[in-house]
């Protein structure tokens, strides 16, 4: 419609709710990538190699969530990896013991519970089912790899799956009676199971 | 309209009857008041609530910055309760006795003529008969609000993960993402605008505006029969 048309019918003083328009658009557009963001990066990250994260400034990255401020320092020496509980023999791992056994190394992104992921991360280490092995697992029901630490937070908690791999951070392993409390997916920070890409 | 707001008059003398006579006419005042404190206050908790949001979304984000000054925790309960509170200023404002300026103010700022649309469309290149705030001003506190919605719903999905979908986690962590980005961009925008624009800038702190100011930016703002001088 032209200007001079508008005029002559006093269009141009004729109300229309953009506000309400752009409002529920972009709710709209909020809405569509809570459901369907995950796929549509999956989908632009097989095609480009990484997904919109990577197109964000600082995207695609580890972030890091510390309440102590920092790490603790240990020596080669001085880690030990300690499996207890229902176990046939409770043993405490050195790290050349763990460096003589069967190493395991893939790439995967790096799912974090709280939604941001890091593809394609390199992943090397002992397969936590090679050390379940070698300790013995009391057989039982439901079984679950727990991490306890001195530190004042939640404890990791796992099931167990015959393909689940952990990286090599020191951590202490106490196999309990307990059901998981992740339905049966592994989705603690410290790996990936080999099926949780959705 | 009630009686108490109508415009203060003063008399003149007029040649229009036979003998002469004093006739009533609306002072037109050197300024004109722009925003009520309660729309001032609601824009200043606006401010320092997204300052706070951008600071602490910053080490929280690129992760190389934690530690720096507070330990992460604490950035982190600060950027949850500011964001929580973001809304707030804006919905007291709007509800009760005190919001009519407000809500006459969103009802301007939601509803456009087409020669705005056309106006935006364009950018700039028609003519225009300016309201109390020109379309992309409109456009800008449409977005704002539309943000803090979704920044606040997604916000809530991060931090109560435990109840959706790894799946939607990572799409809500995507949307608050992309959303923060051109929040971000805006506000900045927004602060520089605001500096590059001294004769508008002092509204926001001081209410007013100049009348002459008004009849050029905002001149259909001004035919409204109850735009009057400040309280002052």
């Amino acid at each position: 419609m032209s200007v001079e048309h508008n005029k002559a019918f006093g269009e141009d003083e004729k109300k229309v709710n953009v506000g309400r328009r752009v409002f529920l658009g972009l709710g709209a557009l909020g809405a569509l990538g809570i459901a369907f963001g995950n796929s549509v990066e999956n989908t632009v990250g097989n095609i480009l190699g990484s997904g919109f994260g990577g197109l964000l400034p600082g995207g695609d990255r580890f972030r890091i969530y510390s309440i102590t401020g920092g790490y603790p320092k240990i020596s080669k020496d001085a880690y030990r990896l300690t499996v207890t509980g229902l176990v046939d023999h409770p043993t405490s791992f050195t790290f050349a013991d763990l460096q003589a056994m069967p190493k395991t190394s893939f790439v995967k992104a790096f799912q974090c519970v709280t939604g941001w992921r890091v593809p394609d991360v390199h992943w090397e280490g002992v397969k936590l089912a090679d050390i379940l092995d070698a300790v013995g697992v009391q057989p039982g029901p439901s079984r679950s790899v727990s991490t306890p630490t001195t530190m004042p937070i939640p404890k990791a908690s796992l099931s167990i799956k015959p393909d689940c791999l952990t990286s090599s951070w020191p951590i202490r392993c106490s196999v309990l009676r307990s059901p998981p409390n992740t339905a049966g997916r592994c989705v603690s920070t410290s790996h990936q199971c080999s099926d949780t890409s959705h | 309209m009630d009686g108490s707001t109508a415009p203060p008059v003063r008399t003149i003398p007029t040649l229009d009857s036979p003998e002469m006579s004093l006739t009533q006419v609306p002072i037109k005042t050197a300024r004109v008041l722009r925003f009520d404190p309660v729309q001032r206050g609601a824009h200043w908790a606006n401010g320092v609530l997204f300052i706070s949001l951008i600071f602490t979304a910053l080490p929280l984000y690129f992760g190389s910055f934690f530690g720096v000054v507070l330990p992460r925790h604490l950035i982190e309960v600060i950027h949850l309760w500011s964001g929580l509170a973001l809304p707030l200023p804006i919905i007291i404002s709007l509800i009760g006795p005190w919001g009519r300026t407000m809500r006459r103010d969103v009802r301007r700022i939601n509803n456009w003529t087409y020669q705005e649309i056309r106006w935006m469309r364009t950018l700039g290149r028609v003519n225009l008969e300016a309201d109390k705030f020109n379309p992309g001003q409109k456009l800008n506190g449409i977005f704002v609000g539309a943000s803090i919605l979704v920044t606040l719903v997604t916000a809530a999905m991060l931090q109560w993960f435990r109840f959706f979908s790894v799946s939607w986690r990572s799409g809500a962590t995507l949307v608050h993402d992309v959303f923060a980005f051109a929040i971000f961009f805006v506000v900045v925008g927004h602060i520089i605008v605001a500096f590059t624009h001294r004769d508008a800038l002092g509204a926001i702190f001081k209410g007013w505006v100049r009348r002459d100011w008004a009849v050029r930016h905002a001149s259909r703002w001004l035919a409204e029969d109850d735009v009057d001088g400040p309280r002052m």
